[in-house]
C-alpha cells in the first residue's frame, strides 16, 4: 500500500496529461537489462524515445550516448530518472499527450499495458502500439516487448491477471482484447522485423531465440530454458512444462514474451545470459539431446536407481576426462546415443562433481521430486549417495556440508505457491510426519523390546501392555 | 453511515432520484465522494472502512485507488448530475447573463486559503466584461471583512449555504441553490481548478480557470496539486477554455453518463434488498 505523500517533481520534468501521482513501475515491472537482452537491444545512438518503465541505470548509461527522451505514466518514476539520468529529457504522463515524433529508434521493453496511463480511457494494445510507431522515424528502429499471456511464468504463476489484485494489478486494456499477438507468429504479423522469443520469465529474460533455429540450436535453447527455470529452489516444478513444450517443439509457445525489433542487427540464433552475466550463443548440440538434470529427475522419480547409477558413473567419467568444462547437470546435455556435451560458456562452474550433485539435491528437494530414499534422510547423505554412486572420490560429511544449498523460503515469480505446490507440500509433509512418527514407534518398541529382554525395572505384564501400547500406535 | 454523505444535500439528491419520500434519507451503506478531486476521491481525512462500499464520480478515481491499495470502488456518477438528470434545465429559461466567480475555498476542518483578494479583485476586473457574481464558501462568507471586500468591489456576494457537520448543518437544498445560479450565468470560474467550475461547466456554462490562486495553508501533503493540475487538465486552465474539451473531461469527471438507474442506485445503496 502506498502512502499519500506532497507531490515532488523536479522542475527537469515536463508533466503531461495522465500523469500519476502514486503509481512507480519502478520496482515491480520494468524488464531487466540482462545481457541477452542487451545484446539485442544494443548502445542506442541518435534521437531515441524510451517509453515505460525501464531499469533507471540503464537509462542513465544509455543516455550518455544517445539523444533520449522518455515518457513514463508515474511521477515517482519520473522523479527518479530525472534524477538519476540527467542526460534524459523526461515527461510524464500519457504517450498519446506526447507530441513529439521522428525518433531514429523507440524502445518500450515493458509490456504496453505497462504504458497505458490509469488516467486515460482504455485504449486497445494495437492503438498503444500504432501510437508507439507513430513516433519512428521513416528508416527508423521500434524495440517493442509484448507479454505472453500464455507464458511459462503464467502457467506456473499463483494467479491470473483477472484474480490477481494487488494494488499495481493493472491492465487496461481488455484481457482478451483481441488486437494483441499472443503467439511469436502473431507478433511477426504486427510488423516487418525479428522477433525474439524471451524465457523463462518476463521481467528477467535469461535465454532468448530469434525463431529460426537449427535442430541443435533448438535442443541447446531448450537446455538453456531449462537451465534459466530450474533456478530458483522453491515451489511448483516449471520443469514440467518446459520438457512438455520441449518435446512438442513448442517452446516458443512458452516464451514468457517478445521483442520485436524493426530493424535488427545480423545476430540470429539463440542467446543466454550466463552465469557471469555474460551473454553467450548457444552452440548447436546433438538435436536429441536433453539436459541430464532432467533424465535424471525422471530416474529419481521412478526410483530407477540402477540407470540412475549408469548415467552418473558415465557423467563423471565424461567429466573426468574434461575438469574444465562445468559439471552442473542442467549445463550438460545427454543425447540419446548416451554422449554428453555442454551448454556452459567459458569458465562458467562449478567445476566441482560434488558441488553438482550438491545443487542437483537442492533442486529435487526444493522443487519437491520423488526420491528413492525416505524424506527425513539429510541432504548431506543424499549427496554421499549420489557421489558414490557416480564413485567420485569420497568426501567427509563436513565437507559435503559446506556445499548444500539452502533452498530459500521466498517465492519468486516462477515458484510462488500455487495449488499444484500446495497439495504437493502438504503430501510431502504428510509422509514426512508419517515417517518419522513410524520411526519413532519403532525406536520406541525397540527400547522396551530391549528393557523388556533385560527385565530392566519392569514387570513382563507391564512390559506386555508397553509392547501392545506401541504397536497400536504404530499401526495407527 | 459517514456524515459527509449528508454534505451539500447529496443524500437528499440521490434519495429523491430513487423515488424515495422526503425527509431525511436512510443511512447509505458506504460513502460518497462529496467533492471532485484528482487525489483517490475522498478527502484527507476519510478513510472509508474496509468492507463498505466507496462511491465515487468517475472511474479514474477508482483506478486511483487501487494503486494506494483501497479496493470496493463503485462508480456511480456525480449527485450533481442526479440533480441535472432529475431537473433539467427548462426550454423557455432567461438568456444567461455574466459570471458566477468562485474564489478558491478553505473547509472547516483543515486548511484555509491566504492572498490577496484585491489582486484578484483586478484580474477579474481585467477579465470579465459582464456582471460578477461572487460566490463564497460558507467558510468564508462567515467572515465579513473578507465578504466587505468583494461588496466594495462591486460584486454581488452570495453562498449556497453551510457543507454541514457531523449530519448537522446541512443546507439540504445547497446544490439545487447552486444549479440554479449556474443556469442564471454565462461563465463560471474560479482561481484553481475546483468542483465549482466542473458543476458549472457540467451546467452549460463557459469555464474559466485563471487569478491569483492564494496560499492554501494546511494542505495535507498530497492534497496540492496546483502544477499538476496546470499540467494534466490544460483544457480547465485559462480564461477562455476550449468548450469541447473542457465539457468531454467534465462530463468524464461527473459521471455524467455513467449514472445508475433508480432500481440499481437503491438496491448498491443499501435503501432496497
Amino acid at each position: 500500500m502506498v502512502d499519500i505523500r506532497k507531490l515532488e517533481v523536479p522542475d527537469t520534468v515536463t508533466l503531461l496529461p495522465g500523469a500519476t501521482q502514486y503509481l512507480s513501475d519502478a520496482d515491480a515491472t520494468p524488464v531487466e537489462m540482462t545481457a541477452a537482452v542487451k545484446q539485442i537491444v544494443g548502445d542506442l545512438t541518435g534521437r531515441v524515445l524510451v517509453v515505460g518503465a525501464h531499469p533507471v541505470a540503464w537509462l542513465a548509461q544509455q543516455a550518455l550516448t544517445c539523444d533520449m527522451t522518455v515518457v513514463v505514466r508515474g511521477i515517482p518514476d519520473a522523479a527518479q530518472i530525472a534524477t538519476e539520468a540527467g542526460e534524459a529529457a523526461v515527461f510524464c504522463g500519457s504517450l498519446a499527450s506526447f507530441s513529439e515524433r521522428g525518433f531514429d529508434t523507440v524502445v518500450s521493453l515493458t509490456d504496453l499495458s505497462r504504458v497505458l496511463s490509469l488516467e486515460e480511457d482504455p485504449r486497445t494494445w494495437r492503438q498503444v502500439f500504432d501510437d508507439l510507431c507513430s513516433r519512428v522515424s521513416e528508416g527508423g528502429r521500434l524495440i517493442c516487448g509484448i507479454e505472453n499471456d500464455r507464458g511459462l511464468h503464467r502457467l506456473v504463476g499463483p494467479a491470473n491477471p483477472r484474480s490477481s489484485d494487488g494494488d499495481l494489478d493493472w491492465d487496461l486494456m481488455a484481457t482478451w482484447d483481441r488486437s494483441r499477438p499472443r503467439t511469436a507468429e502473431q507478433v511477426a504479423a504486427v510488423a516487418e522485423g525479428q522477433v525474439w522469443s524471451c524465457y523463462p520469465r518476463w521481467r528477467k529474460t535469461v535465454v532468448v531465440d530469434a525463431g529460426e533455429l537449427s535442430p541443435g540450436q533448438r535442443a541447446a535453447r531448450d537446455a538453456a530454458v531449462f537451465t534459466a527455470a530450474a533456478r530458483p529452489l522453491f515451489g511448483p516444478d516449471p520443469l514440467w512444462h518446459v520438457e512438455a513444450a520441449a518435446a512438442a517443439d513448442r517452446t516458443r509457445d512458452i516464451a514468457a514474451g517478445w521483442l520485436l525489433d524493426t530493424a535488427p542487427a545480423s545476430r540470429t540464433g539463440a542467446w543466454r545470459t550466463a552465469r557471469d552475466l555474460s551473454a553467450q550463443e548457444l552452440s548447436p548440440v546433438d538435436a536429441s539431446a536433453r539436459p541430464l538434470m532432467a533424465v535424471v529427475g525422471e530416474l529419481l522419480a521412478a526410483n530407477d536407481v540402477p540407470r540412475l547409477r549408469e548415467h552418473l558413473q558415465a557423467w563423471a567419467q565424461w567429466h573426468q576426462a574434461h575438469p574444465e568444462t562445468s559439471a552442473d547437470l542442467a549445463l550438460t546435455v545427454i543425447g540419446e546415443g548416451g554422449e554428453f556435451e555442454s551448454i556452459a560458456a567459458s569458465g562458467e562452474g562449478p567445476l566441482d562433481a560434488w558441488a553438482a550433485l550438491a545443487s542437483l539435491v537442492a533442486i529435487a528437494r526444493g522443487r519437491g521430486w520423488r526420491l528413492p530414499w525416505p524424506s527425513p534422510m539429510s541432504d548431506e547423505t543424499i549427496v554421499s549417495i549420489l557421489g558414490a554412486m557416480a564413485r567420485l572420490p569420497y568426501r567427509s560429511r563436513d565437507q559435503l556440508s559446506k556445499l548444500i544449498v539452502v533452498v530459500p523460503s521466498n517465492p519468486d515469480e516462477l515458484s510462488a505457491l500455487d495449488k499444484h505446490e500446495l497439495i504437493a507440500r502438504l503430501e510431502r509433509e504428510t509422509a514426512q510426519v508419517h515417517t518419522l512418527r513410524s520411526r519413532s514407534n519403532w525406536t520406541e518398541l525397540q527400547f522396551v523390546t530391549t528393557k523388556v529382554q533385560k527385565k530392566v525395572k519392569t514387570t513382563k505384564s507391564r512390559a506386555v501392555r508397553a509392547v501392545r501400547k506401541v504397536l497400536k500406535k504404530a499401526l495407527m | 453511515m459517514d456524515s459527509s454523505n449528508h454534505w451539500y444535500g447529496h443524500s437528499h439528491i440521490l434519495a429523491a432520484y430513487c423515488g424515495l419520500p422526503d425527509g431525511p434519507p436512510p443511512p447509505i451503506q458506504g460513502i460518497l465522494q462529496h467533492g471532485w478531486t484528482f487525489v483517490h476521491g475522498f478527502g484527507y481525512g476519510h478513510q472509508p472502512p474496509i468492507g463498505y462500499t466507496r462511491f465515487v464520480w468517475a472511474d479514474v478515481n477508482r483506478r486511483r485507488g487501487q494503486l494506494i491499495g483501497w479496493r470496493q470502488y463503485l462508480t456511480i456518477g456525480a449527485p450533481f448530475a442526479y440533480l441535472m438528470a432529475t431537473e433539467p434545465e427548462p426550454p423557455n429559461a432567461p438568456e444567461r447573463e455574466g459570471t458566477i466567480w468562485y474564489p478558491f475555498h478553505g473547509t472547516a476542518d483543515f486548511e484555509t486559503v491566504e492572498g490577496n483578494h484585491q489582486r484578484l479583485i483586478d484580474q477579474i476586473k481585467d477579465t470579465e466584461t459582464g456582471p460578477v457574481t461572487m460566490c463564497l464558501y460558507y467558510v468564508e462568507y462567515e467572515q465579513p471583512h473578507v465578504r466587505k471586500i468583494y461588496e466594495d468591489a462591486g460584486f454581488r456576494v452570495i453562498c449556497h449555504g453551510n457543507r454541514g457537520t457531523k449530519w448537522a448543518g446541512a443546507t439540504t437544498n445547497f446544490l439545487h441553490k447552486q444549479l440554479a445560479e449556474l443556469r442564471r450565468h454565462k461563465r463560471v470560474a474560479s482561481n484553481r481548478l475546483s468542483t465549482a467550475i466542473f458543476y458549472g461547466i457540467g451546467a452549460g456554462c463557459e469555464g474559466a480557470v485563471y487569478g491569483d490562486p492564494m496560499d492554501f495553508v494546511g494542505v495535507k501533503d498530497g492534497f496540492d496539486g496546483q502544477r499538476l493540475l496546470e499540467a494534466t487538465f490544460p483544457e480547465l486552465h485559462g480564461a477562455e477554455l476550449d468548450a469541447i474539451a473542457s465539457r468531454a473531461t467534465v462530463a468524464a469527471e461527473l459521471g455524467m453518463n455513467l449514472l445508475l438507474s433508480p432500481e440499481e442506485l437503491s438496491l448498491v445503496l443499501g435503501w432496497k434488498n
